[in-house]
């Protein structure tokens, strides 16, 4: 007789297990003796662990909704202070990305269409051809811009909203500022919608998991060669987002968030040391190649990026592995830009 | 929408703040974390509040943890130098700090994916919920659960001994 699983257990007394199954697991503890003893110390468990809990438990009155809604209808909350500044990093980055990517997208697509980049040759042939300014973000159109994109983000992460249906959003956000700002080229729109040949291939590509793509080379444990201190900014495309690199473990604490879009990680690149900073974020040297790991949330893509030296920095492309486990589409151009370390 | 927020804030509320004060462990920061969230909420209007938030509260969350992780190195050092106050304090009170630290320790014990199973079980979600939450599997919760308990009451067991 197979015993009964401690999740199943733990799933039993919780009512976290499906009418049949239920029904199977009472059978088996009726006839059980073992799993009938089992079942008691997992009862003692969790209700240990209840208590432990309780015991830490936060007090305070509750507001009223009617408060909750007045400081809905305000123009903003207090508590925003934070995210607004990481929030205008990450736009910052996306208004240069919505700039730059079509250039980068382009040279992409013209020399190397949308094939697999890593078993084509080198990211760091790729040759980054786009004028890459910062754009000044204190207009009110680009703040309304902002906080669209800022509800966008939050209802497609929450609301079950496809890659697709952001994409779009954040394609027609991308030509609006663009329209705003410069003539756009007419090949920014290959970026926003690939040929249609293109996307087929990466179609077929989602079906597939190739394996070695989303995992880190073996190298990550060991052959560190260099060391690579100081702060960086990851660009990456899609959606626009940025984060900081650095080479320092004081500064893993930085308060920016993981956030569908813009992703904050770290990577200790010391000698000999790769450290896991925390979940989904890893970070390592092999050889030539810059390999780094993320996790956005809370989709749960698992974004790998590989990059290799460029003249303008660490460069390349990344591609994503939703939280089915499929493989994803190709996340498009990313490269890293080293930056000042006074993150404010 | 058809969303009855009212109701939503009355059901959801207190478990938010329950949720959120084991990320950020200071009672008025979890209130406002809470309210952040649901003030996102009815702004916005998502279809499935109770998922959206918890997803932003768990975001807010993490970003808080990690400033106040920061900000904690500081108190502590505050603390080494102020250490002749503690004297002073009743003896309730210092009982109950030590017993919210060793809370806390016990849960700082537990991987990132089990701590949230576990405070998003002892908020109040279902196993559905969290399934759809973490992206585990519903037959994985129970498991994570079992494992993340029984984490949980060894360390602090061990911390109280």
């Amino acid at each position: 007789m197979t015993h009964l699983s401690d999740g199943e257990l733990h799933g039993w007394l919780d009512g976290g297990v499906s009418g049949s199954e239920a029904e199977s697991i009472r059978h088996h503890l009726e006839t059980c003796p073992d799993c009938a003893a089992r079942l008691e110390e997992a009862r003692r468990l969790r209700d240990e662990a209840a208590a432990i809990l309780a015991s830490a438990g936060p007090e305070g009155e509750t507001p009223s909704f009617e408060t909750m809604q007045r400081r809905a209808r305000a123009p903003s909350s207090g508590t925003r202070s934070r995210w607004g500044s990481v929030q205008r990093l990450g736009w910052a980055a996306s208004l240069v990305l919505a700039l730059g990517a079509g250039w980068m997208a382009r040279a992409l697509l013209v020399e190397r269409g949308w094939t697999d980049p890593f078993h084509q040759g080198a990211p760091a042939e790729v040759a980054l051809r786009a004028q890459v300014e910062p754009v000044p973000e204190s207009t009110a159109a680009t703040a309304e811009l902002r906080q669209k994109a800022d509800r966008d983000a939050e209802q497609g992460a929450a609301n079950g909203a496809t890659r697709e249906d952001r994409a779009e959003i954040v394609g027609g956000e991308r030509r609006e500022i663009e329209a705003e700002r410069v003539t756009p080229p007419p090949e920014a729109e290959k970026y926003a919608a690939p040929p249609a040949g293109a996307m087929a291939a990466r179609d077929r590509a989602a079906e597939q998991v190739i394996p070695g793509w989303h995992d880190l080379p073996p190298a990550r444990t060991a052959s560190v060669a260099e060391e690579a201190p100081g702060c960086y900014r990851l660009e990456y495309s899609w959606p626009p987002g940025v984060g900081y690199l650095p080479g320092d473990l004081e500064l893993t604490e930085d308060p920016a968030p993981l956030r569908p879009g813009s992703a904050v990680f770290a990577v200790i690149a010391r000698s000999g040391a790769v450290a896991r900073l925390h979940e989904g974020i890893w970070g390592a040297l092999s050889g030539d190649s810059l390999w780094v790991q993320l996790t956005t949330e809370p989709e749960r893509e698992t974004l790998t990026l590989r990059l290799g030296r460029a003249d303008t920095g660490w460069t390349g492309e990344g591609r994503v592995r939703d939280s089915t486990g499929r493989q994803g589409e190709d996340r498009g151009p990313v490269r890293l830009v080293r930056i000042s370390c006074d993150i404010p | 929408m058809g969303t009855d927020w009212a109701k939503v804030y009355e059901e959801t509320y207190d478990e938010l703040v329950r949720f959120l004060y084991r990320y950020v462990w200071a009672e008025d920061r979890a209130h406002d974390l809470a309210q952040e969230t649901f003030v996102r909420a009815l702004r916005h209007e998502p279809d499935q509040p109770r998922a959206w938030l918890f997803s932003v509260a768990r975001n807010l969350a993490r970003d808080e943890a990690r400033a106040s992780q920061r900000r904690r190195r500081h108190l502590e050092l505050v603390r080494v130098e102020q250490d002749g106050q503690a004297a002073v304090e009743a003896e309730a009170e210092i009982e109950a700090k030590q017993r919210l630290a060793a809370v806390r320790g016990a849960l700082e014990t537990l991987g990132e994916r089990d701590r949230e199973v576990l405070l998003l079980w002892d908020a109040g979600l279902s196993y559905d919920e969290i399934a759809e939450q973490t992206g585990l599997a519903r037959g994985a919760v129970g498991t994570t659960l079992s494992r993340a308990r029984k984490r949980l009451v060894e360390a602090f067991e061990r911390g109280e001994g």
